[in-house]
């Protein structure tokens, strides 16, 4: 016995005690500062979604959003500061400068000064603050500067923390929101309702059905998932914009590619073509995808359910709905998340099928608006904070099929 | 097989399935891929008649150079790639240690994945804005740091670090987009992928190696890469794939492809030809030309992963 001890090899020492509380607590550290790295960036979007412009591209950035409010004709206002008459404390001199030129230098204020191409700070305290009332988007260019500057003692300045949920009804109204969002979801739900009816439909016929050529074109099926969107994408945009035509030709009508408006005189789109739902929607319901991960799904069911119901006299229809269909819940469901967010997330497609700014999806709108938001950045971030919202609810309602739709398939998130 | 009229029904009741699917299929997925086979010989701005151009296009191609750069450009920012792997690799295996909470990591690492679209460009723009963004601030207070501790030890040495123009610099713009793609990706699919394939390494496997001394290095060269090898080798295909054809919506949002070009990838450029100058023909031909490309970069992978990869 103790020579069978001996020429066992040494078993490395186990990690107890301390040195295991040790690794596990750096474990955690490191991953919350890694979740810190990560979600900083959307606690960003969302604090600068409630800022005011003008502390957005400030040097240090703001972390907690503030606003200047003053007191003008006995109403307290959100304001823009812009500048300052300060008093220098040396010759008494009072000088009007601007407000970037008002700094603290040694626990005091000081205004820093150009002379002969270097920076001065010179000691000075400010004896009056010229400020305007701040509206973000209400007032057409120009107007803004043409509201009254008014002048104000500095202790008459607060500057406390304050969120302007304002700024997302100002994103709503400056840009045709609400309807991007209807039009984002008009397209996302159609096709999930397009794919998980043709696609199981389809399935079902490849897995469980014997006819010639099933394989075959099959094959054909995942074949084409090789190739890049960026192929098939032109020849669909000509036959998007020709369909119209096409079709109107054949039926010798002018429906197909006309506008239409509601009765308030909003744009409804055309029934084909550029700027139509049908095609924002449609062209994407058809990709191999569905088809191609529900019908590997379906041929997992056991026959024992089909076999049976037959014998009690079950149509092939009847074995869709009756058997098939229930027990690939999970499945359906599954795709049903992928295809509504790839939908919701899709960039290009509408980008080019879309001219009108009321046929836009959400990301489309939020994009071309970038230019005219210009210097209001922060409407900007609320329209993205309102892009990312469904895209978050959907995940963490149906994480259990997402996560296990990834295993399932290796599917791209 | 099935005989007779009993075949003829069959393929009746087979068509009313796959039929709307199938229609579909036919219309918007594969009789395009073979328009755009024959799109590439031709000129078309799709309001004049086509113009039959033979290989005209595809000589055009070859000798843009333009399209080369923009190749550059896309190899490039495939770079990711394998950072991101790696990334999500790590992240996995920390992650599989179940301690208490995991869940909540595992969620809050997927969100970035899950939300990136046009709102978390825009952001990211911010974040990269040279003078007042997130990136060059921290770059700032590291470089007041470092003052900090020179003055503490004596050393005269100062330093100005003031961060790069980031999307305004050519030679920074594609690392940027890198490193944004990376926030994106790391706690993604992949690293559900490596998740799950990390549970199914049997832990015998490690007892053996405890046994026999080995040290975490060991661990992972041995057991850990070889068994996740599989996963890796879907990952980086589909990697690859991907990468290939990517790229668009960031550069549309974030730096209209700029500056100079170093942000334009190949799906910009067939963007740029079909959609803002309808040239419809040499755009085919540069689709194609990716699809060649994303053909034969498959092929080779698949020659090297099998090799490589260790199945069980």
């Amino acid at each position: 016995m103790d020579l069978d001890q001996a020429k066992l090899p040494a078993r490395r020492p186990r990690r107890h005690g301390v040195w295991n509380k040790i690794a596990v607590g750096s474990t955690y550290l490191f991953l919350t500062i890694v979740v810190a790295g990560m979600l900083f960036p959307f606690y960003w979007m969302v604090t600068t979604s409630v800022k005011s412009s003008d502390n957005v591209f400030v040097d240090p950035p703001q972390w907690v959003p503030r606003q200047r409010f003053a007191m003008i004709d006995g109403k307290r206002l959100p304001v823009l500061i812009l500048g300052h008459r300060v008093r220098l404390t040396e010759s008494g001199e009072q000088i009007e400068v601007e407000p970037r030129q008002l700094v603290r230098r040694g626990g005091r204020q000081a205004v820093r000064l150009e002379v002969d191409g270097r920076a001065v700070f010179k000691a000075a305290e400010s004896v009056a603050v010229r400020v305007r009332e701040q509206r973000e988007i209400d007032l057409a260019e120009g107007e803004q500067d043409r509201l009254d500057a008014h002048w104000i003692k500095p202790d008459a300045l607060s500057y406390p923390v304050h969120l302007r949920w304002d700024n997302y009804a100002k994103a709503w109204q400056a840009v045709p929101f609400g309807r991007a969002y209807i039009n984002s979801l008009i397209v996302s739900l159609s096709r999930v309702l397009g794919v998980l009816i043709t696609s199981s439909l389809a399935a079902f016929a490849f897995a469980r059905l014997e006819w010639p050529g099933r394989d075959k074109i099959f094959f054909a099926y995942l074949a084409t998932l090789m190739i890049p969107g960026a192929v098939t994408m032109i020849p669909v945009f000509i036959l998007i914009t020709k369909m119209p035509v096409l079709l109107d030709g054949l039926f010798g009508t002018h429906l197909f590619g006309a506008n239409f408006y509601s009765l308030t005189g909003t744009y409804l789109g055309r029934p084909m073509g550029l700027d139509s739902y049908f095609a924002l929607a449609v062209p994407g319901m058809f990709t191999a995808y569905g088809t191609f991960m529900l019908r590997q799904f379906f041929r997992t069911i056991a026959r024992d359910y089909e076999e049976a119901a037959r014998i009690d006299g079950c149509s092939t229809f009847g074995v869709y709905t009756r058997i098939v269909l229930p027990l690939s819940i999970p499945a359906l469901a599954t795709l049903g998340i992928f295809t509504f967010l790839g939908s919701w997330r899709g960039y290009i497609w509408p980008l080019i099928i879309t001219f009108d700014d009321h046929m836009k999806t959400v990301p489309v709108l939020l994009r071309s608006f970038q230019s005219e938001y210009g210097t209001l950045y922060t409407l900007l971030m609320a329209g993205s904070v309102l892009d990312v919202i469904p895209v978050l609810i959907v995940f963490l309602i149906g994480q259990k099929f997402f996560m296990r739709g990834i295993q399932i398939g290796g599917v791209k998130g | 097989m099935i005989a007779g009229g009993s075949r003829r029904r069959a393929i009746a009741v087979a068509l009313l399935f796959v039929g709307p699917n199938l229609i579909g299929f036919l219309v918007f997925t594969s009789l395009p891929v073979a328009a755009a086979f024959l799109l590439a010989f031709y000129r078309w701005d799709l309001i004049s008649a086509p113009r039959f151009a033979g290989l005209g296009n595809l000589q055009d191609l070859m000798a843009d150079a333009n399209f080369w750069y923009y190749l550059y450009n896309t190899t490039f920012l495939m770079l990711g790639v394998p950072l991101g792997m790696f990334g999500s690799m790590f992240l996995a295996i920390v992650l599989a240690r179940n301690l208490p909470g995991m869940w909540a990591y595992r969620t809050a690492f997927f969100l970035p994945s899950i939300t990136a679209g046009v709102g978390t460009f825009i952001l990211w723009q911010w974040i990269y804005s040279p003078d007042f963004g997130l990136a060059n601030w921290l770059i700032r207070q590291f470089g007041d740091g470092v003052n900090v501790v020179m003055a503490a030890i004596h050393l005269p040495w100062r330093v100005a670090w003031n961060g790069p123009r980031w999307l305004d610099d050519p030679a920074w713009a594609k690392p940027a987009l890198i490193l944004m793609g990376l926030w994106g990706g790391i706690g993604g699919t992949n690293m559900i992928l490596y998740l799950a394939a990390l549970r199914n390494i049997p832990p015998e496997l490690y007892e053996a190696a405890d046994i026999d001394g080995a040290g975490a290095w060991a661990r992972f060269r041995h057991i850990t890469w070889p068994m996740l090898s599989p996963t890796t080798f879907f990952i980086f295909i589909m990697g690859i794939i991907g990468g290939f054809q990517g790229g668009f919506a960031m550069a549309h949002v974030m730096t209209g492809g700029g500056p100079d070009g170093a942000t334009t990838t190949i799906s910009y450029y067939i963007y740029q030809y079909a959609y803002q100058w309808y040239e419809m023909g040499y755009a085919a031909a540069i689709a194609l030309a990716m699809f060649g490309i994303v053909l034969i970069a498959t092929l080779i992978n698949w020659k090297v992963g099998e090799r490589h990869v260790h199945y069980e």
